[in-house]
């Protein structure tokens, strides 16, 4: 097989499913390597797939797909009369650059035996059929020889040896393949997924085998050793098998906590750097924030409003005393020029005239003489306050003026309605301030989700524990097993000892170190190979990849480990894996099958099932234009959707360049060999057919 | 020194080459041991090819003849 360049030529189906008699033909064409077939849902995509799984290994691949219908149509069946029998089959023709080398087929026949139409489930016909219908499968490996000869086999063990050489199953998911998992591929396990991988193409099934030979060898020789040298080399032989036993056990279970660490390990690492991009404390913190500066809020809010209140008080009960600043002044000055008229008596006292009198003293201290006018004039003065009423009006008048001419200071007024104001619009910034910043938390705090930092953090911690506990009981375990082995390493020398060194204890001894020696020699050879081949697949995973995805610059590498864990590094150093989107996982799984099936050395066609379902814009169409350039010469066949082929993408929203569809991109590339579309047909209320109708 | 172990034509057929890298194979002969002891890796390895056919026993019994020869002949490696 090392080397072949295999094509499938055609698929013939008859009766399979909702094909009733079709033959499909592939693009056989070394440049233009797709062939396309297109059909809508149920139009028969996944049939012809599980067809071929069908024909090659007997079982189809894609359950669900005949809900318990069988492969044999249903309308058929029905009309099969006791003692005849309708047949399924699936043919497949491979060639190689020579042209057909391999035709495979698979026949199903069901015959009826009886009237019985109580249902049955029939493992060869992959669903219910009549309990009258006996089934029959029988199959046919042809394949061409150096000469050019035909040499078929019949024989179910030797089809499946020729089937197995020609695609084993366990290589069968990096040749037929559904693109709508692909995104998934790494999201779980991916480490045991790429060991797989590895260790399915590396070739190494009879080396291992082997090594467990030479294993099973060397502990019988050391056993029949002791057993040549009497019982005490035999007890401690015994006691031996059973160390080793129970280091075997043991080693097994430090095998799976040592796997779950890593799985830890690695869980805890990933849900670490999505609690930095969403800590749990900054959450917190926001959150306190929003809650002090609420409080700050309805406190200045508060103080605001109170201040409003005492200003507009204070405006109120200094109001009226400013509107009647100019009238009290008026009024003052009427006062005082009545006075001086003589129309008004003075506010004066008669007691404090009656004193003037006595002193003979003016009221503005000057003595005079009990004839003078000053004298006469006093006393006038005296007569016409004492009868006067309007004295003590004028007296409380002008005292109430001049209280009210003292308050009326409208510039101290001023003052304090600036100054209270100034207080007010401060409490009013402050409230403002505040209410921002709690808009602003709020807004701060819808964009942090906070179900998923809660759920991160709990995980986090979840895993945390796990890990811890995991730690302990490796590290109890790895301390037993490390016991166990230095006891293996004593017991193995006390047999040493005790089997003596009779001629027979010589010739097993001998034949034990031979054993172990070709033992760790295998082993170590095998280690190698591993490593090699896992440095080549992580290579070319990373060329491929880089090559197909749109952003490739922030790529870094794609690393497979000794652990066969993959991480796909940026350029800060950080591994994107479970952060990649859809189209980009699909893509780095693309990178590694292909990558994958590099190592087998064989180029097998490849057959992807809704390659495209979960890639959208420019993603798909570079996949169009680079996936032949990294599978030279392999034959593609995609089946796909009319959305997927035809639809013409939307424009790519960083250049604004409108983006075509696979099917003008193949095309334009002349990559395009072969196109066919599925219709279903309906035949009646409750069967339909596949129709295949040739475009190129 | 070893001859290949005779694979009947039929069994010819079954041979997997999937399950057997030639890169073992380059890279037993490029170790530093002994010749004899490669060849006797490589003869087992051969032998191996045939895995489906026979029983543990009758595999444990041919290596036990192809060990007991080697150390007959050579003593140890």
């Amino acid at each position: 097989m090392a080397g072949e360049n295999l094509k499938i030529k055609s698929i013939e189906l008859k009766n399979f499913r909702p094909y009733e008699d079709v033959t499909i033909e592939f693009s056989q064409d070394k440049k233009k390597t797709f062939t396309i077939i297109e059909g809508n849902n149920s139009a028969g995509k996944t049939s012809l797939i599980n067809a071929m799984y069908w024909c090659l290994y007997g079982q189809e691949q894609f359950l669900n797909v005949g809900e318990g219908k069988p492969i044999p149509n249903q309308n058929i069946l029905n009309g099969i009369d006791v003692g005849d029998a309708c047949e399924s089959s699936v043919k497949i023709t491979i060639n190689d650059d020579k042209g057909p080398k391999y035709i495979i087929s698979r026949t199903l026949e069901c015959r009826r035996i009886n009237d019985d139409k109580t249902k049955k489930q029939d493992i060869d016909a992959a669903g219910q059929i009549d309990t009258g219908f006996s089934t029959f499968v029988s199959q046919l490996f042809k394949q061409r020889d150096s000469s050019g000869n035909w040499d078929p086999t019949d024989d179910p063990i030797r089809f499946i040896d020729r089937v197995t050489k020609f695609l084993p199953e366990k290589l069968s998911s990096f040749v037929i393949f559904n693109g709508e998992i692909l995104d998934s591929f790494f999201k779980t396990e991916n480490a045991e997924k790429i060991k797989d991988g590895i260790e399915k193409v590396s070739g190494l099934p009879i080396t291992e085998k082997s090594i467990e030979h030479w294993e099973t060898l060397a502990k019988q020789y050391s056993r029949k050793a002791a057993k040549s040298s009497g019982n005490t080399a035999t007890l401690l032989q015994d006691k031996l098998d059973n160390k080793e036993k129970t280091l075997q056990k043991i080693s097994k279970e430090v095998g799976i906590l040592d796997k779950n660490m890593i799985e830890f390990r690695e869980n805890a690492k990933q849900l670490a750097i999505e609690s930095e991009k969403y800590p749990m404390k900054a959450l917190d913190l926001l959150k306190q924030q929003q809650h002090d500066e609420e409080v700050n809020k309805k406190q200045y809010e508060k103080f605001a409003s109170d201040q409003k209140e005492f200003r507009t008080s204070y405006i109120v009960d200094n109001f009226a005393r400013i509107l009647l600043k100019s009238a009290t002044e008026h009024t003052s000055q009427l006062l005082k020029e009545s006075e001086i008229n003589g129309e008004t008596p003075p506010p004066v006292k008669h007691f404090y005239l009656e004193d003037l009198i006595r002193h003979r003293k003016c009221m503005c201290g000057t003595k005079f003489d009990e004839k003078s006018g000053e004298m006469e004039h006093l006393l006038k003065l005296k007569e016409k306050v004492k009868n006067s009423p309007l004295v003590d009006i004028s007296f409380e008048g002008k005292e109430t003026l001049i209280n009210m001419a003292e308050k009326l200071n409208s510039d101290t007024i001023l003052e304090k309605l600036t100054e209270q104001r100034a207080k007010e619009n401060e409490y009013e910034s402050a409230f403002r301030s505040a209410t921002e910043k709690v808009n602003g938390t709020i807004v701060k705090l819808k964009e942090f989700d906070e179900v998923k930092i809660r759920k991160i953090a709990i995980n986090l911690e979840k895993i945390r524990e796990a890990k811890e506990i995991t730690g302990q009981e490796l590290n109890l375990k790895s301390s037993q097993k490390q016991a166990l082995e230095l006891e293996i390493i004593n017991l193995k020398s006390q047999v040493t000892t005790a089997t003596g060194t009779s001629d027979v204890a010589k010739k097993w001894g001998m034949k034990q170190a031979l054993a172990e020696m070709a033992q760790s020699t295998l082993n170590q050879v095998r280690e190698e190979l591993l490593t090699d081949i896992r440095e080549k697949v992580q290579n070319r995973t990373e060329e491929i990849f880089k090559k197909l995805i749109t952003r490739h610059w922030q790529i870094e590498k794609v690393e497979i480990d000794e652990n066969y864990k993959i991480r796909v590094i940026d350029t800060e150093g950080v591994d994107n894996l479970k952060t990649l989107s859809a189209g980009q996982t699909l893509y780095l799984a693309l990178s590694y099958i292909a990558a994958v099936r590099e190592v087998t050395d064989t180029n097998y066609p490849m057959i992807i099932d809704s390659p495209f379902g979960r890639v959208s814009g420019i993603e798909r169409v570079r996949a169009a234009e680079d996936l032949p350039l990294y599978l030279p010469d392999t034959q593609i066949t995609l089946l796909v959707t009319n959305t997927e082929y035809n639809a013409e993408i939307e424009k790519d929203l960083q250049t604004g360049e409108h983006i075509a569809s696979i099917k003008d991109t193949l095309q334009k590339n002349n990559r395009l060999g072969k196109e066919m579309r599925l219709d279903l047909e309906k035949i009646s209320d409750t069967s339909s057919r596949t129709i295949v109708k040739e475009a190129i | 020194m070893y001859e290949t172990f005779k694979i009947p034509e039929y069994w010819m057929d079954v041979m997997v080459e999937l399950t057997i890298n030639p890169l073992i194979i380059k890279k037993i002969k490029a170790l530093d041991d002994d010749d004899e002891f490669k060849e006797l890796l490589l003869n087992l390895l051969d032998f191996e090819k045939l895995r489906n056919n026979l029983g543990e026993k009758e595999y444990v019994a041919e290596y036990d003849r192809r060990i007991t020869d080697f150390v007959n002949k050579h003593g140890t490696v």
